[in-house]
């Protein structure tokens, strides 16, 4: 890593021509992933990262540059180069640095390199092993071990000095089905912003067991219906019907351009009475969560919709500027290749008051999306689409066959005004999110909720 | 043609190989990348945002007792060169491959490739900022439902690539390239639309502003008071765009890895007609039609120029080194990592459907109730690459009487990977590329399929 000398020196060659604010991303990382298929280990990879990014602002307008090098003349000359690339004649001088403050998002009991990779490889056959041996229809399995250690320093021209720690580990299982020509997956990938204990408190056979579960499940479903019916949607990854058709256009990054369906409602009703969310990155040791963001500005528990009236957005520096609203810390990045921008941590919907049977025997005809898959949304036009991993047919209040192929597309705006149901059974899922500045932990969840009326693709037209 | 400062590196590299037959390596290999890049973005009519980088980065193979081990890192100390030797070593221990791995040989011969342009090199962010600040303004002014160029940006792209190993095999590339991009948000009566147009290319003087405006804003506005259409099964013409995107998602069912693992279906059907007779796709690693060349692959091994599909019938499938040696062949040059970061896997060069001779628009007329879809969405989430199963979000337009009619919104099409390749009944005459990415670069011309489940309406 390099000095605080340096850093200063680096901060005022970054301010030489232009500019009203400079900040140095200073990043070490460590990691390590192990996959194996069929029980047997085919990657095994260890890597460093290492990398400087350099940012000036002026007013809006702003330059980030990176490269991974330590080398004080190469960052000086980046940094001047940055600065003049602006063309202002606005000036400013950086404030001396205080002393560091040191962050630690992670506390591990066990650092990833505490134990033999051996000991990992091990516990990959196992999972291999009890998918297997769930059904004979299960043809393939895989899993996945991955970790990562990286510790950063963030310093800024406002004087601001700090570093933080984070490991994150990550598991993932996955079963294949088979009959005839026919495949289906299961598959289960829980994280936590923790070291080795992760695996040691997950729970190894549920997770591989269910992943066998939902394979064959869904070889013997039949495929979906298409139409518009009431949906409910299942608890913990269901939240990705949030974090896409919502949480993307509460992010400064499409709010503060005014590319998003929410700009400027604030204090406006935008989701149904049952409907309450938050963004937080202050969770213990979850999977999205952070000490400081990648802007160094510690977060807060920030709650986007309460009872359906719009109340914050998802803030970076950037936005704040933007949109003239103090910053919320959501201001992340995958790394120093990245220029950090607004984005989601951890994200759900708060728990209602009823219970998940409840709601289902209302239901005369639906669909119940107890597992979801992945999706996508424009932010501007709030557009959505997510698919469905394991879906039920409702009939008569009762859960009945197993449905595949589902997708369920709408508009994010209509969706949260149609949620008209909320139950009790709040979960969070792990996921990696995708957006401009690269790809981002992020926890997703909600408790099982109903939408009354929804478009669902299926292949039975 | 490799820079200077890149080369400087080579000495850590021969460094790194020789100190590893003192770990006990009996082979090795190291694979570097190198890239710089530069790039501007521009909002409401400056220069929002300035990019530029430099980096690089290295990964380290080698064999010991027949098994290969992996590390790679960023930082080319002495301290680095024992991390990726010891890590390497341990990794070795635990990796179980069912077939060894092994490093190539020099081939003899290597199809050349020509990927780089020095003149590109002196454009300067001020020649980048009059391109892209008149696009904003003409795309403004151009309809006055244009709201917004949300996402503007040219950028800069120069990469080399190095492989050397123990064997006295030493490949070397570069390309470099410039993108322009622009996003577009519309609205009518409440109603937002967005589109786009992506322009990438080697030579600026073929960059045409006005047609790139034109089309970034009539795929937008064509899109403006959109409807869904009533549920049930329609003949869908997929236009390239849209048909790349779901070959793309698909073509790992091609690799004999995913075969031999059975995560493809295509098991033992080399030979066998898996597609209708209009289908024809090759993958060629020099390919004049698409916008980057490779002579070699990410092990070493030429590139070649090869059907994988005939008239139908499945005539090859996609080997690296290892997946060949269990099959028995030779390894088709498609070796590739998505990156130092990445271990060896097998990825197409140029793949693509080879378009057919008549002209989409007398295609088109033949169509009596169908639709046209422009744009597929959420192809991550909403495809199956095992079971070849896909439900996706899809705009486009109505076909009536051979006729686009109006557009639509709001619908999703279904179906399996494998029963389109046997549907298709036409294929048009004009093709598209995708960028190139490190899995490869895909293209496809329109594709018609018969009787899709469409998803909309009731």
């Amino acid at each position: 890593m390099l000095s605080q000398l340096t850093i200063e020196r680096i901060l005022c060659a970054a301010l030489l021509y232009a500019g009203d604010f400079a900040e140095i991303y200073i990043e070490s990382t460590r990691s390590n992933s192990l996959s194996a298929i069929n029980r047997r280990i085919e990657n095994v990879s260890s890597g460093i990262d290492f990398g400087v990014g350099i940012r000036v602002m002026d007013g809006v307008r702003s330059v980030y540059v990176y490269a991974n090098s330590t080398d004080e003349n190469v960052l000086i000359k980046m940094a001047k180069d940055a600065s003049a690339s602006l063309h202002s004649n606005k000036c400013s001088v950086a404030v001396p640095l205080s002393a560091i403050r040191q962050y630690s998002t992670s506390a591990p009991v066990f650092l990833p390199d505490s134990r033999p990779d051996a000991l990992k490889a091990d516990l990959l056959r196992q999972a291999c092993d009890i998918a297997s041996q769930y059904d004979a229809r299960i043809t393939q399995t895989g899993a996945g071990y991955s970790d990562l250690s990286r510790d950063i320093i963030i310093a800024n021209s406002e004087g601001l000095y700090v570093s933080d720690h984070r490991v994150r580990t990550r598991f993932s299982v996955e079963a294949v089905a088979t009959k005839g020509n026919e495949k289906q997956t299961g598959r289960h990938s829980p994280g936590a912003g923790k070291g080795l204990e992760f695996i040691d408190e997950m729970d190894l056979n549920f997770l591989a067991t269910d992943a066998a579960r939902m394979a064959v499940t869904m070889i013997e479903a039949k495929p979906c219906p298409s139409g518009r019916y009431p949906v409910v949607i299942g608890n913990a990854f269901g939240g990705v019907i949030f974090h896409e058709a919502c949480g993307h256009a509460l992010e400064a990054t499409s709010v503060g351009i005014d590319a998003s369906v929410f700009a400027g409602k604030v204090g406006e009703k935008i989701a149904s009475d049952c409907v309450t969310a938050v963004d937080d990155p202050t969770m213990l040791y979850e999977w999205g969560s952070y000490s400081i963001d990648d802007e160094g500005v510690e977060p807060i528990a920030n709650t986007l919709i309460d009872n359906g009236i719009l109340k914050s957005y998802m803030i970076d520096r950037l936005g704040s500027r933007r949109m003239n609203m103090a910053s919320t810390g959501s201001g992340r990045r995958q790394n120093y290749r990245y220029c950090p921008t607004s984005r989601m941590s951890n994200t759900f919907i708060a728990a209602g008051k009823e219970t998940p049977e409840q709601i289902i025997s209302d239901t005369e005809y639906g669909i119940y999306a107890s597992s979801m898959g992945g999706g996508s949304v424009d932010p501007a036009t709030g557009e959505f689409n997510f698919s469905v991993n394991e879906a039920y047919l409702i009939q008569g209040g009762k859960v009945t066959i197993p449905l595949r192929g589902a997708t369920l597309i709408g508009k994010g705006d209509d969706v949260l005004m149609t949620i008209d149901r909320v139950a009790d059974d709040l979960k969070l899922a792990q996921g990696v999110c995708g957006s401009i500045s690269g790809h981002v932990p992020a926890s997703i969840g909600q408790p099982t909720i109903r939408v009354s009326q929804m478009t669902v693709g299926g292949v039975d037209a | 043609m490799i820079d200077n400062d890149v080369i400087k590196y080579v000495d850590f590299f021969r460094k790194l190989i020789d100190k590893s037959s003192s770990f006990g390596f009996k082979e090795s290999e190291v694979f570097f990348e190198d890239e710089y890049s530069s790039g501007i973005q521009v909002l409401h009519g400056e220069v929002s945002s300035y990019e530029s980088s430099k980096v690089n980065g290295i990964s380290f193979r080698g064999k010991v007792d027949e098994q290969m081990g992996y590390a790679h890192s960023e930082s080319f100390t002495d301290d680095a060169i024992d991390f990726l030797l010891e890590k390497a070593l341990a990794n070795s221990k635990i990796l179980e491959p069912e077939q060894p791995e092994r490093i190539a040989t020099p081939a003899s011969n290597y199809p050349s490739a020509n990927n780089y342009n020095p003149k590109l090199s002196e454009l300067s962010f001020s020649d980048f900022e009059s391109i892209v600040l008149n696009i904003e303004k003409s795309l403004l002014a151009y309809d006055s439902r244009i709201k917004g160029v949300d996402h503007l940006s040219i950028g800069y792209g120069d990469s080399s690539c190095i492989i050397i190993n123990s064997k006295g095999l030493d490949c070397r590339s570069r390309s470099n390239m410039v993108s322009v991009y622009a996003g577009v948000r519309a609205a009518d009566n409440d109603v937002t639309k967005t589109g786009y147009a992506l322009w990438i290319g080697r030579d600026l003087d073929t960059f045409d502003p006005e047609a790139f405006v034109k089309e970034a804003a009539n795929d937008c506005l064509s899109k403006l008071g959109a409807v869904s259409v009533k549920s049930g099964k329609y003949d869908v013409v997929l236009a390239p765009r849209a048909a790349t995107d779901l070959l793309a998602s698909f073509a790992g069912i091609f690799s004999a890895d995913a075969i031999q693992k059975g995560f493809s279906m295509l098991g033992g059907k080399v030979s066998q007609r898996i597609a209708s007779e209009a289908v024809t796709i090759v993958d060629e690693g020099i390919c004049s039609l698409a916008y980057i060349s490779n002579s070699f692959d990410s092990e070493g091994v030429p590139t070649q120029s090869k059907h994988i599909i005939r008239n139908g019938v499945l005539e090859s499938v996609l080997h690296n080194m290892q997946s060949a040696e269990k099959d028995c062949v030779q390894s088709s040059g498609n070796g590739f990592r998505g990156g130092y970061k990445s271990p060896i896997s097998i990825w197409p060069t140029n793949f693509y459907i080879k378009p057919g001779a008549i002209d989409d628009e007398v295609l088109m007329g033949s169509v009596n109730s169908g639709i046209y879809i422009t744009d597929l969405s959420g192809l991550h989430a909403g495809t199956n690459a095992i079971s070849g199963d896909f439900s996706l979000l899809c705009e486009g337009f109505r076909i009536e009487s051979g006729k686009i009619t109006f557009p639509v919104d709001q619908i999703t099409v279904a179906g399996n990977f494998y029963n389109v390749m046997e549907n298709i009944a036409w294929v048009g005459n004009r093709l598209h590329f995708d960028p190139p990415s490190s899995s490869g670069s895909m293209g496809s011309p329109a594709l018609m399929l018969p009787q899709m489940p469409i998803a909309g309406e009731g």
